[in-house]
Formats: structure tokens, sequence, C-alpha cells
């Protein structure tokens, strides 16, 4: 249903588009001006929710703003306008809204919890020594298909319980899936490549149940909600989420903030020289570059969000990358500040979906830039070979970001 | 009266485990085994009550308010 307010900011926003993947806070700075809520008509139409008191709204009210699997705006999965096309089973929690996600969140929570993340720090440490090891010695690298991309999806997946090495064919389809957008060869090949993806955790998930180990595969096989256990789909879709959420998401902001640095020299400079300033620099560049720009919800009831009357049926995106921002909550908001105080980005996102695997995310950001800066401190960046996510991908950030260094020395065990 | 005497309040129904306050200050805010906040209500002295405030600040969710300790509640608290 069309709202029909005739005083609502009715504004051309595509997050689709060629001029918002180059820069979307250039295009999302005079909505966020004009309108806290603004509506577009593209896509079938949407509310675009720009300002962090309604993200908040919005965020905190699942049953009114639903994430689960409804006809409105089409079919598909419901957090992303347009819906993209289901994946075969619903995925818990990140589909379900209220009290059914609890048991879900509750096992997650647990599983990536800020204590037992302190304890994956040695495995994570050893597999940043590993992608660096492999390069070092060569003076230059791919700090996308060497670095981001490697290093967070090593660290999941062993963390996980798959074999060591079996990160290689879950990176690929999942980072190209995101990285180019529907109807292109890499994507298309991507999805090709999801369908042996889905059989790999559906082997792993049916084996955890046969036999059991002591892994978090096992813990999403066998997991009971009400005394039920999941059944094999759910468990998949679990397994999947997983995967989904920890890989090009991590991989994206260390590929950003490694641009960053080396296009910055004076805050690259100043990380090395007062190390004391990782916690509040990763708490920036989660401001400046989120992975996930904007999430969407359906209306699910009339409701007031900013002045304007929303009704059952509506679309809407929250649009993180603007909330992030909002001169309401950040001072001097376009400035990089790498010591800034307080930082309440919504980067994780707000509310009940707030990201699973936001304690894992920091880690391991913050086990791969220092050692990057010890190893390689004079990396550098040619800006005409950068190379930007297509319009229209699933995220924004570098797909390609050469740079060349001052060799060193291996210091793993290698293998 | 301590200067530096503070409450602070979690609302645990806006707490959805960020645990930013946790990084800040584990001290002023422990978290469960789900990384949730641990308390509800708590009086905070000395230099903690600058950690509790940082805390607060850094919630995203804006789940946390510190306020002075009053003096009448001070005389009644042990």
């Amino acid at each position: 249903m069309n709202p029909d307010d005739s005083d609502r900011c009715v504004v051309d926003f595509d997050h689709h588009s060629v001029e918002y993947a180059k820069d979307p806070e250039a295009v999302l700075r005079p909505i966020r001006e004009q309108c806290p809520v603004a509506w577009s008509p593209n896509h079938g139409g949407f509310w675009v929710v720009t300002r962090a008191a309604e993200a908040r709204q919005v965020m905190r009210d699942g049953l009114v703003f639903s994430s689960g699997r409804n006809s409105y705006g089409g079919e598909g999965i419901g957090k992303l306008i347009p819906k993209p096309p289901p994946m075969p089973m619903v995925v818990k929690p990140g589909e379900l809204d209220g009290e059914e996600q609890l048991p879900y969140r509750r096992l997650f929570n647990q599983l990536l919890s800020p204590t037992h993340i302190e304890t994956l720090k040695p495995m994570a440490d050893k597999w940043v020594t590993h992608a660096i090891d492999a390069v070092i010695e060569q003076g230059e690298c791919d700090l996308v298909d060497d670095l981001a991309v490697p290093i967070p999806a090593a660290i999941v997946t062993e963390w996980l319980g798959f074999p060591s090495g079996a990160w290689k064919a879950f990176a690929r389809p999942i980072h190209d899936m995101a990285a180019f957008p529907e109807g292109s060869e890499r994507y298309t090949q991507a999805m090709a490549g999801m369908q042996d993806l889905f059989g790999v955790l559906g082997e792993a998930i049916a084996e955890r149940r046969a036999r059991p180990r002591d892994d978090v595969i096992t813990k999403l096989a066998t997991f009971e909600v009400d005394g039920v256990e999941v059944d094999e789909l759910s468990a998949i879709g679990m397994l999947w989420l997983m995967l989904l959420g920890g890989l090009d998401t991590t991989g994206l902001l260390i590929g950003a903030s490694l641009v960053y640095l080396a296009q910055h020299p004076a805050d690259r400079r100043r990380l090395i020289d007062e190390p004391e300033l990782l916690d509040l620099a990763t708490e920036e560049f989660l401001r400046v570059f989120p992975s996930a720009d904007a999430h969407a919800r359906t209306v699910m009831d009339d409701v007031e969000v900013g002045g304007v009357t929303m009704h059952r049926g509506d679309r809407l995106l929250v649009a993180w990358i603007s909330v992030n921002r909002d001169e309401q909550v950040f001072d001097e908001p376009d400035q990089v500040r790498i010591d800034r105080f307080p930082n309440t980005h919504a980067s994780f996102g707000l509310g009940a979906h707030r990201c699973l695997g936001s304690h894992l995310a920091r880690m391991t950001f913050k086990q791969t830039i220092p050692q990057v800066l010890a190893r390689m401190p004079d990396y550098e960046v040619r800006d005409d070979q950068l190379v930007r996510y297509p319009a229209g991908a699933l995220a924004h950030g570098w797909s390609i970001a050469p740079a060349v260094f001052t060799p060193g020395a291996r210091i793993g065990g290698g293998g | 009266m301590d200067p530096d005497a503070v409450v602070v309040r979690v609302d645990k129904d806006r707490c959805v485990g960020h645990a930013r306050c946790n990084a800040i200050s584990p001290e002023v805010y422990p978290v469960d085994e789900i990384g949730f906040v641990d308390i509800t209500e708590v009086t905070v002295l000395g230099e903690l009550a600058h950690a509790a405030r940082a805390g607060a600040a850094a919630c995203p969710e804006e789940a946390i308010t510190v306020e002075p300790l009053s003096p009448g509640a001070a005389r009644s608290n042990p």
C-alpha cells in the first residue's frame, strides 16, 4: 500500500545506484538534513530512516518492524530492499521476530560472548601471522584477497569446527555473492558455488547429528528449542548465518581501514606510536566503514516514526551509514577521528538483531591491524588501482586493493 | 558525602549485548555468560564514577543512566 501523506518527504533515493556506490554519504546527507524519514518511490517504494533516534525506535520493536517472511514488497529476504531470493530455509534467528528468536539469540550469544572470544585470540593471531607470512617476503600483496578475505574466513571456519583449509571453499562464493551484482558472471558463479557450499554445510550438520563432537557445528546441529531438536534445514540455516555474517563483513572493515591508513599516513603513524588508541580507532573505523550500510524492515502495523505515519505493508530502510553521521549524536560526523569518544555508532545494528558476531569481529580486527602495522608499516596503495564493489552489490567497499611494502621475514611455523 | 558518588541504572529491556559499557569498565559493568550487562542498579564511588559515566555514554541503545547520588540517599545507604 502506498502512503498517501501529502507532506511526506519524497526523494529519488536508490541505494543500488552508481551514484550511491561511489559516495553513499554524499547521497544521504541532503536527505538526512531535509527529512529524518523520507519516502523513495524506487524498488516498489520504501521509507528511508536516516537518523539515530528513529533508527532506535524502529529497531526496538521487532513486531511492528518485522524481519520475517511476508509478501510485502515481493517474496524473499526481508532485511534488504529489494528482497533477495530466499534461502531454502527461514534463517534463524535472522528472519525471526519477537519471542521466537530468543532461544537462538541466547545460543549464539553464548557461543560468541565477549568472554569466549577472548579465548580465541591465539587462534586468530595464528591466522593473521599465516596470512601476512604468505606475502611478506614478496613486498606486494592485495590487501583484500591476501588479508581482508582470508583472515576472517579462516578464523570463523576454525571456530565453527571445520577442518583447516576449508575456509577457501567458503570465502570465494560468499565474497563474490556480496561483491558482484545479481546477473553478473561472478555472481552467477557464486550462486552455483553456493549450491556446493550448502551441500558441505548439510553434510557437516548430518555428520554431527550422527557423531557429535565438541564443536560449534555440533551445538547448532543438535540445538533444541523447547526440548525438540531443530530440523536439519534450520540447523543448516544457522550454520549458513554464521558464514554469511562473519566473513565478508569483517573483511570489508579490514580492507577499508587498511586502505584508509595508507591514504592517511599521519593517522597510521599515530596508531603505530600510540597503540593504546586501537580500541577507539576500531570504533571509528566501524562508524565510517559500516559493512552493512542499510537494513530493511516490513511495517506490520500503523505507526508514527519521525513525524510520518507508516502503514502495514510499507517497506522501510534504515540507512546505518547515515545514522553514523547524525550530527545530533556525533560531533563533526564527517571527520574521521581515531580517538573519538563517545562513539555510539550503529554499525552492528541496534535492538534485538544486533550483530551476534560483533565481539568476534572486533577481536579479529584488533588482532589484524597491529600485526600489519608492525610488519608492513610502510605499505602503499595506488589509488588508481583500487576497485570498489560495484553498484547494486549487497555491501560496499574494496574488492581490489594492491599494495607494495618493504619485504620482511616470515615469523610463523608455515603450513 | 563523597562528591564522586553516582547511581548507575540499566534498562534491561534495552540491553542487547553490545557490551560497550563492559569494554570500558568491567568493574562497573560486568556481563553475564551471554554478554549482557549483569547489573540493574548500583552505587559507584570515587574513581569508578568516571568509568561509570564513560560506560553509559558508550551504550548505543541509551540503556544506561548515571545520576549523582542524592545527599538523602547517601545518609540512608550504609
